[in-house]
């Protein structure tokens, strides 16, 4: 067997980027070998049903979650409603309830950010359809430890302040519409 | 960040914070203790760790930077479900005895508030014994003095009616200069001590409120915690943990779940005491 040459994708968006998203999933080869780690803007006091309607359409297991629980490659692993979700140098997960960073919590900033530190050029950040800025900063800690960029192409976006947000601060690797991202992370798993 | 922290530079110092303070920084997740770390040492313009040591030998900024990593972000009636539930339990186990309960981590009072009112619209308050920790002065303080930001009741006052309360929570409060202030003077039920989960309460606990508080140790304390919380809980009591947060082997033959959403564990009541 072939040892993927990443070790993890991490996939920021607005709770507009929920049919995105979803497309992606069920577009995604079974066999993905790398765990997907997915941080939406989303209802702080709705804790279930997103969850939920991701896992219909997805080809990989999808789960919010618990504090602590190991990264494992091929599960879809989705920030859960009113918690930070940070990636830790053990292959774990840890939660928190700490300030809310750009208005959200989860934050897409802190997800991407504890990654990159995590996974350095191993790791491929990926920011979707968008109403703020969130998602931004750590896309620039991904490309400050040489990972790989990839926004959405703002003319598919609903929203497209947050990957604009992102092309402000870094010259993104790739600037995709949601079918090339899909292409391009089903290529990586051949 | 004004101090660039490798990974190693961050081991060796939270093990020397822990010997310095008593606080176990060294237990605590990497991203957590870079994170507050980083904030708190760039909003007290700190450039060197030597300077950070030096400041920490005055008390009162000690307790600022233990303080600093206690998580005070929560809401009244967080995940109100739970509040629902620990009700229900109320009414079938507790409302004709006497019961303590214990929270380790009194964080940023909410928790305790949330339970006085809990416990007070179902005419309880006078079985009822409460013990909270908090690992710094000012922590405790700030809970003393019961006074919460005006901008966090509008979500406070969401999630009382979520917790489907009978009165109103203008009763727990009144108008202060910094926003409103939970009237804990009302309630001589509550023990207030300064430190952490090795301070334990005199009295074994029917009911341990622990939510969120773990979250930011490693797994590893998480046993010598979930271990102290076990010996100091009564047989056939309950243990309250976040709703992201597991109590999993070897704890399965000593608790039993009895709602996995709100993450409440009753421990079995025909065990021998140790």
């Amino acid at each position: 067997m072939i040892r993927p040459k990443y070790k993890a994708v991490v996939i920021g968006g607005s709770a507009g980027s929920f049919s995105v998203v979803s497309k992606l999933l069920s577009q995604l080869r079974s066999d993905f070998p790398l765990p997907v780690i997915i941080c939406l803007h989303r209802l702080k006091h709705v804790r279930s049903g997103l969850v939920e309607s991701i896992r219909l359409k997805s080809n990989l297991e999808v789960i919010e979650p618990n504090d602590k629980e190991a990264i494992v490659g091929g599960k879809v692993y989705l920030a859960p409603s009113n918690y930070h979700l940070f990636v830790e140098y053990d292959g774990t997960f840890s939660l928190s309830t700490e300030e809310p960073l750009n208005h959200s919590r989860p934050s897409i900033d802190h997800t991407l950010t504890s990654a990159a530190y995590v996974y350095r050029n191993k790791l491929i950040g990926i920011v979707l359809t968008g109403a703020n800025k969130d998602g931004a900063k750590g896309m620039k800690d991904i490309a400050d430890k040489k990972g790989i960029t990839i926004i959405q192409d703002p003319k598919t976006c609903e929203m497209d302040t947050m990957p604009k947000s992102v092309a402000r601060l870094i010259k993104p690797d790739k600037v995709l519409s949601p079918e090339e991202i899909t292409n391009y992370l089903n290529k990586l798993a051949i | 960040m004004a101090i660039g922290f490798k990974i190693s530079e961050l081991k060796l110092l939270s093990e020397e914070l822990r010997k310095k303070l008593g606080l176990p920084f060294d237990e605590m997740t990497h991203s957590f203790f870079k994170r507050r770390l980083s904030q708190f040492v760039e909003a007290n313009g700190i450039r060197k760790v030597e300077q950070l040591l030096e400041q920490l030998n005055d008390k009162i900024f000690a307790d600022q930077f233990i303080h600093f990593f206690s998580v005070n972000t929560t809401e009244l009636f967080r995940d109100a479900g739970f509040w629902r539930h620990l009700r229900k339990m109320f009414l079938e186990k507790y409302s004709d005895r006497s019961i303590n309960i214990w929270l380790p981590d009194g964080a940023s009072g909410e928790e305790l508030y949330s339970l006085i009112i809990l416990i007070d619209e179902l005419k309880l308050t006078n079985q009822v014994k409460i013990t909270v920790n908090h690992s710094s002065a000012a922590g405790l303080k700030m809970i003393q003095s019961g006074v919460l930001l005006s901008r966090k009741m509008d979500v406070n006052a969401y999630n009382y009616k979520r917790f489907e309360g009978i009165g109103s929570l203008d009763n727990y409060f009144s108008d202060t200069v910094n926003g409103f202030a939970f009237k804990i003077e009302q309630y001589n039920n509550i023990t207030f001590i300064q430190g952490g989960i090795e301070k334990v309460p005199a009295a074994k606990s029917d009911i341990i409120i622990m939510r969120n508080a773990l979250l930011y140790y490693s797994k590893d304390y998480h046993t010598t915690v979930k271990l102290a919380l076990d010996q100091s809980l009564k047989n056939g009591g309950l243990l309250c943990l976040g709703v992201k947060e597991l109590l999993a082997s070897p704890y399965n033959d000593r608790f039993e779940c009895i709602d996995s959403k709100e993450k409440i564990y009753s421990k079995f009541s025909f065990l021998r005491d140790e």
